[in-house]
């Protein structure tokens, strides 16, 4: 790329960055002053860019918890306050937003980021200012390996992978496999290799790994050695702008076998007319299931509808909802409003009902739940079974 | 192995059309337009609300329709671009400035479009229908043509000789009788529709359309400008197939997945070996 352009980009965008911060003191102002009765939160979102749809999605999510705990008198007497802060699910800006948000709007929780690459990036000044950072959906392994002071309430990629791998050698008896995945994306890369191992310890054979850059844009080359290679199934743990090339390009060139995603494919990109009719028979894995059966989620899912014009919420927003909520249900039960108590608060936290499901928040810090498996049916994304490992 | 070689000339081919565009402004006017990429991600989200509001149900023939839609919106935006933040900072900038200023002008006007677009279409990607994309080999054949177009337009018409005139000496060519400002607003308009063609190929035949499209093809279209030689409209070409072709070579080793990298560390060779691009002429700056 050129270097001299993305520099002096970048430098644009601080400084228009910088404009904004100047002029949005006034604002936060407003709930800053009344520090007793509020307490403030923030979120690091990747919303706009490439993959804003993830952001905003988990923001739609964690917006509409807000408004339920306001509207139900806040928690312990105080209403709840969220600075959301945009991170283009840029590494680099998540680092600077959740120190932003510490540093100079104090908040006690920072929820974020939607993804896992800003996330792993964030960790660390979470860790070290001794804030909890509680992530919706960013599913990596490290994002909570050793981690003090990072909460997930999703489960991990080794649990999603390894459930993508039993479901395809047990649902789906596929015995050769192919996968393709983007590098320079840590929730790619991760997944596809639980993925490997896992099938291959259940007897299967991955007979091809395509391997494309982040970013690019003619996949035509990888889907047709990985049809060469003619696979029963194709693994592809990839974001949903991804997927927007793989799915009309694996039409065109004719390659028949079926695709199984993950949760990253739960989303609007996804839904557009011109991809989701390529997709069709395709699985993933999700962090949520709107219409599965016996789910507590109904009325979520109704209220996401009443509120976003009769769209069904997307995984992302369940998590999104579900962190705030376990983020107040933790402030709720902590011994005082510090971000010390909060962390001790969520490390306990045993059968929190969410609309995810009802989980522990185990010693990893990850939550526990079982894997639902979609499956792409008539331009919709239909619950297809449950995966327990 | 043929169908491989048509989807690497392919790929070489879009990058090349709108590396077209770079190139000829920066030969007018020494000004590296970053708006350009912008132009192109306009025209595809013009093509693509054409072809899905206005020419819906008339198939390929809609298409076509919707190219023409996506240039003349493109050739618009060019020349409106042109006319509202770089001419008048011709007429008022002065010593190292005048360089300066409209490149920094340049960027911020590809960063307010991608805002618009973000705003005006979000971030949601829209696709042209692949079943109507040309076929491969027709990429190529199209691209081929308009470049010889181009070429004939630049070596064998007035306005092509004008064009070149500007580009030497713009002050000798305005005492000639030329006009510069209207061979330049011409530059852009044609860099534009390039650019729309380009766009609409692109859309139609490997990625969705969405705000941040341009920055994906313009870099790689800008760094084809620069190799094949700045200001050379056969260097744009050249560089365009070139950077197609090694990023395919690229993609069927086992290091597929650092293309980037690799392709743009054999160009900074070439850029060694060549500082002025492979067919770029190295002028001494007149004083």
């Amino acid at each position: 790329m050129s270097s001299a352009r993305i520099s002096r980009r970048g430098f644009l965008g601080s400084a228009a960055l910088g404009g904004v911060a100047l002029a949005a003191p006034s604002a936060l102002l407003g709930c800053k002053k009344g520090g007793s009765d509020t307490i403030q939160l923030g979120a690091i979102l990747g919303l706009s860019g490439e993959d804003a749809s993830l952001g905003n999605e988990s923001k739609d999510g964690i917006s509409m918890a807000l408004d339920e705990i306001n509207a139900a008198g806040g928690v312990r007497g105080k209403k709840i306050a969220i600075a959301f802060e945009d991170t283009k699910l840029d590494p680099q800006l998540a680092s600077e937003k959740i120190q932003k948000l510490i540093d100079r709007d104090k908040c006690l929780v920072v929820l974020g980021d939607a993804g896992s690459t800003p996330t792993l990036s964030a960790r660390n000044y979470a860790e070290k200012a001794k804030v909890p950072l509680v992530t919706p959906s960013a599913t990596n392994v490290e994002v909570t390996k050793d981690a003090k002071w990072v909460f997930r309430v999703c489960f991990t990629d080794a649990t999603q992978g390894a459930a993508a791998a039993k479901f395809a050698r047990e649902g789906l008896k596929a015995d050769k496999a192919a996968i393709i995945y983007a590098t320079g994306n840590k929730y790619s890369e991760g997944l596809q290799a639980i993925f490997k191992r896992e099938f291959e310890a259940r007897g299967g054979k991955v007979v091809k790994i395509a391997t494309y850059q982040m970013g690019e844009t003619n996949i035509v080359s990888f889907l047709t050695e990985i049809k060469d290679a003619d696979p029963q199934f194709i693994f592809a743990p990839v974001y949903p702008s991804d997927l927007s090339k793989i799915g009309p390009t694996k039409q065109q060139i004719g390659l028949k076998a079926p695709l199984m995603g993950t949760d990253g494919w739960d989303g609007p990109a996804t839904r557009q007319k011109g991809v989701i009719e390529t997709l069709e028979g395709s699985y993933f894995t999700n962090l949520f299931a709107a219409d599965q059966p016996g789910s507590k989620a109904k009325d979520f899912v109704e209220a996401h509808k009443k509120r976003f014009g009769g769209r069904v919420p997307s995984s992302l927003t369940a998590c999104g909802y579900d962190a705030l909520k376990l983020v107040v249900d933790a402030i709720s039960r902590a011994k005082e409003i510090t971000p010390d108590a909060i962390r001790d608060a969520l490390e306990a936290t045993k059968g929190f009902s969410g609309v995810t499901g009802t989980f522990d928040i185990d010693a990893g810090h990850n939550a526990t739940k079982p894997v639902p498996v979609m499956k792409i049916t008539a331009g919709d994304f239909k619950y297809d079974s449950m995966v327990t490992l | 192995m043929i169908a491989w070689l048509l989807n690497a000339l392919a790929q070489g081919a879009m990058i090349a059309l709108v590396a077209l565009g770079y190139t000829m402004v920066y030969g007018v006017l020494r000004l590296i337009n970053f708006a350009h990429s912008e132009v192109l991600m306009m025209s595809a989200y013009a093509s693509v609300i054409a072809q899905t509001r206005l020419f819906a149900g008339f198939g390929r023939a809609g298409m076509v329709l919707s190219t023409l839609v996506a240039i003349v919106v493109a050739v618009a935006l060019g020349v409106t671009i042109e006319m509202v933040a770089y001419r008048p900072l011709r007429a008022r900038a002065k010593g190292a400035s005048a360089r300066v200023a409209p490149l920094v002008t340049a960027i911020s006007v590809s960063v307010l479009l991608q805002s618009v677009a973000q705003l005006a279409f979000t971030a949601t990607p829209r696709n042209l229908d692949r079943a109507l994309a040309p076929p491969m080999w027709s990429v190529i054949v199209i691209a081929a043509l308009v470049m010889v177009g181009l070429h004939a337009l630049v070596n064998l018409t007035w306005i092509g000789k004008a064009m070149r005139a500007v580009a030497v000496n713009a002050e000798a060519a305005r005492l000639m009788g030329i006009h510069p400002s209207r061979v330049i607003v011409f530059t852009f308009a044609v860099g534009s529709g390039l650019a729309a063609i380009g766009a609409v190929l692109y859309a139609g035949t490997q990625a969705p359309i969405e705000p941040t499209m341009g920055t994906a093809i313009g870099n790689l279209a800008f760094v084809a400008a620069v190799v094949g030689g700045i200001g050379s409209v056969q260097g744009a070409m050249l560089g365009g197939v070139l950077i197609g072709l090694l990023g395919e070579i690229v993609k069927r080793t086992s290091f597929s997945g650092m293309k980037d990298a690799i392709v743009f560390a054999l160009l900074v060779v070439v850029l060694l070996v060549k500082p002025a691009g492979l067919l770029g002429q190295a002028r001494a700056e007149k004083v």
